[in-house]
């Protein structure tokens, strides 16, 4: 436990290297794209239209009385973080591998700044859809302030994952090809294009499981439905569960750190 | 360890998976573990047993071929990776002067890079917003600053990073390989900055292949050979060794199956004395005895001079200056001898030679190659700067 604290030591320690590189990570990524920044917010508002053309449109998914627009998009905000936060986690390491090899410094600052990354991307978004709560006419509730718990709860568990595949990358470049195809299947597994409500009751104590379904459901009932998280089904179970991965993710990521430089 | 030792590596080992180096696919270690089972894992010793101390404020020097375990040595100490077996310890805050390209991003302008590189190398962003017009001074790129430097040549790149570089601040300096690339102004530059260092009580670790740097920058130095420490001494004896080492391993080679034997090479001075340091200008007369064990025609002795640079600084064939190529008959002893006048500045220099020439009626390039024959020293400097002019002679007694 003490070896935890002094690793957090020390990625304060090396604040600046984080800082770089997150600032490395996002202008590189829109440097040479004519859309810019703008692509940020492309993603997942195209995802929205598509998704409210074909499951509000032609196949008729319901969405708890939410317009489906808002109700997509309040989904697709936390997951395309996710899966975004992932992808460029998985590659990371092994796309800095000349500096790897070179200097030291905690190589968790790889995967953490492509979640950094990631976040930029996600608040940008973010005020997309405050626009879109005002547009229609959603009624905002001091329930809105749980959005600060769970966004740290789906960072924390975005961190777990991220930590896990971009070392298992290291080893395996499999991981990095299966990682799309994974977060395909996630995300059907988690209620994005349709709401929990759906879910045949005596699935649910499994389906709740997933982290992303809680995280998801929750970023729905705070931010449209004004109502707060239900803590109690499973909320708190999810949250160990969160708490405890990233306690695995982070204590083998540093076990097997040293090694990188040899295997890369 | 020992008092005023600021590193100290005490019989180290490293090893690598052979084969398995690098990463690998799931596919294959399913695959080699159902063939492996029982099966004995090849490992790859990086280092055997190397144990040296690096005193405060001293320079060492690490030479050695490719694959010596030189660059193993400085990830080790750099905390990149860690070794097998063994102890190291170090004391104090350590700097790398890594391979500068490593942290540059080329779609970012070398502004944004001195940021980031100097983050990477443990600048704080204060600290380089106070030195930043002294860096971007020292790099000369101040018109190219606001350009991404992928649009930089290698050695804009080299100068941007030492620029950073320079500004470090640490208590033992890694410097692997990074005069290599940049003119021969910027490696001056480069050169000065490090004895800079050095003077302030850097201790420093310098990882090269360039002789005449090491000698010029580090008191001592060690020679590696396949992951063993072969010598430990002055950087002048042990270059000397290097050399030794190499042109023995060169003459081995050579030995078997050639067309001509090697029987003896000499650099000698007027008196036929064999000898090792010169005055500038002063005349040198390289002898080779040979032994054609088949038959040569067309045949057209070189000699060439390096720089310890590794630059060509003179060439010349006998077919040049005679105007006449030979034959030589098998079994046939000759001698050549070049006659030459060491117009050169100080520093140490590298005798190569080949013979040219068709065997059996066939032309086959060089029958024989030698890059490292010898070497000498020039001694004194004289105070002219200039080109060298050799004043070539030759004769030839077969």
């Amino acid at each position: 436990m003490a070896k935890i604290f002094k690793d957090i030591k020390e990625i304060f320690h090396h604040r600046e290297v984080l800082w770089n590189i997150t600032l490395r990570e996002i202008k590189v990524k829109y440097k040479q794209s004519i859309l810019g920044i703008l692509w940020a917010i492309l993603q997942p508002l195209s995802m929205m239209a598509i998704f409210t053309v074909i499951f509000s449109r032609f196949i008729k998914v319901p969405s708890d009385g939410i317009p489906y627009p808002i109700f997509s998009f309040a989904a697709l905000l936390p997951w395309v973080f996710f899966s975004n936060s992932i992808m460029s986690s998985a590659s990371s390491i092994v796309f800095n591998m000349n500096l790897l090899n070179k200097i030291y410094f905690p190589r968790e600052i790889f995967p953490i700044s492509s979640i950094l990354a990631a976040f930029v991307d996600f608040c940008i978004a973010g005020c997309i859809f405050m626009a879109m709560l005002i547009f229609y006419k959603i009624h905002i509730t001091l329930n809105i302030l749980y959005l600060i718990p769970i966004l740290l709860l789906e960072i924390c568990f975005i961190l777990a994952i991220s930590l896990f595949v971009a070392a298992a990358n290291v080893y395996y470049r499999d991981v990095r090809y299966a990682i799309p195809l994974v977060t395909q299947l996630w995300m059907y597994a988690s209620p994005v294009i349709y709401p929990v409500s759906i879910v045949p009751q005596h699935l649910r104590p499994l389906y709740m499981l997933n982290p992303m379904a809680f995280i998801i459901d929750s970023y729905r009932k705070v931010l449209v439905l004004g109502v707060a998280p239900d803590w109690s089904y499973l909320g708190f179970v999810v949250v160990v569960i969160i708490i405890l991965l990233l306690w695995l993710a982070y204590a083998f990521f540093k076990k097997i750190e040293m090694s990188f430089a040899d295997v890369i | 360890m020992a008092k005023e030792s600021v590193i100290q590596l005490t019989d180290v080992f490293k090893k690598y998976r052979l084969g398995q180096m690098g990463y690998r696919t799931l596919r294959e270690d399913i695959i080699s573990c159902f063939k492996q089972v029982g099966k004995k894992e090849d490992y790859f010793w990086a280092l055997k047993g190397v144990s040296f101390d690096l005193k405060r404020g001293e320079s060492l020097g690490v030479i050695g071929d490719n694959g010596a375990g030189k660059s193993t040595i400085l990830k080790i100490l750099a905390n990149v990776t860690r070794q097998s077996s063994g102890t190291v310890e170090k004391i104090g805050k350590i700097g790398a002067l890594i391979e500068l390209t490593a942290g540059f991003h080329p779609e970012l302008t070398g502004r944004e890079n001195i940021y980031l590189y100097g983050a990477i190398i443990g600048l704080k962003r204060n600290y380089i917003n106070k030195r930043f017009d002294e860096i971007v001074e020292f790099s000369g790129l101040s018109q190219f600053l606001d350009t991404p430097i992928k649009k930089y040549s290698s050695g804009m790149y080299a100068r941007l990073g030492f620029s950073v570089t320079a500004h470090l601040d640490p208590d033992i300096l890694l410097i692997d390989e990074v005069l290599s690339v940049g003119d021969f102004q910027f490696q001056n530059k480069c050169i000065n900055k490090m004895r800079e260092f050095k003077e302030c009580g850097v201790s420093i670790i310098f990882v090269s292949h360039n002789m005449d740097a090491v000698r010029k920058l580090c008191g001592r130095a060690i020679l590696l050979n396949k992951g063993v420490k072969v010598c430990d001494g002055s950087s002048d004896s042990v270059i000397d060794e290097y050399y030794r080492i190499n042109s023995s391993n060169m003459k081995a080679q050579k030995g078997r199956e050639k067309a001509i034997e090697i029987l003896d090479i000499r650099l000698v001075k007027e008196n036929n004395e064999q000898a090792f340091d010169f005055r500038p200008g002063e005349e040198a007369l390289f002898k080779m005895k040979l032994r054609a064990k088949k038959k040569i025609e067309n045949a057209s002795f070189s000699v060439f001079i390096r720089a310890a640079s590794g630059m060509v600084i003179f060439d010349v064939s006998s077919s040049r200056l005679l105007d006449k190529r030979y034959s030589l008959t098998e079994d046939k002893t000759l001698e050549v001898c070049f006659e030459l006048k060491l117009n050169l500045l100080k520093g140490l220099y590298k005798i190569g030679f080949n013979v040219s020439g068709s065997i059996d009626g066939q032309p086959a390039g060089f029958i024989e190659y030698m890059n490292d024959a010898c070497h000498f020293l020039v001694k004194e400097s004289v105070s002219e700067q200039g080109i060298a002019n050799l004043e070539p002679k030759v004769s030839l007694n077969i």
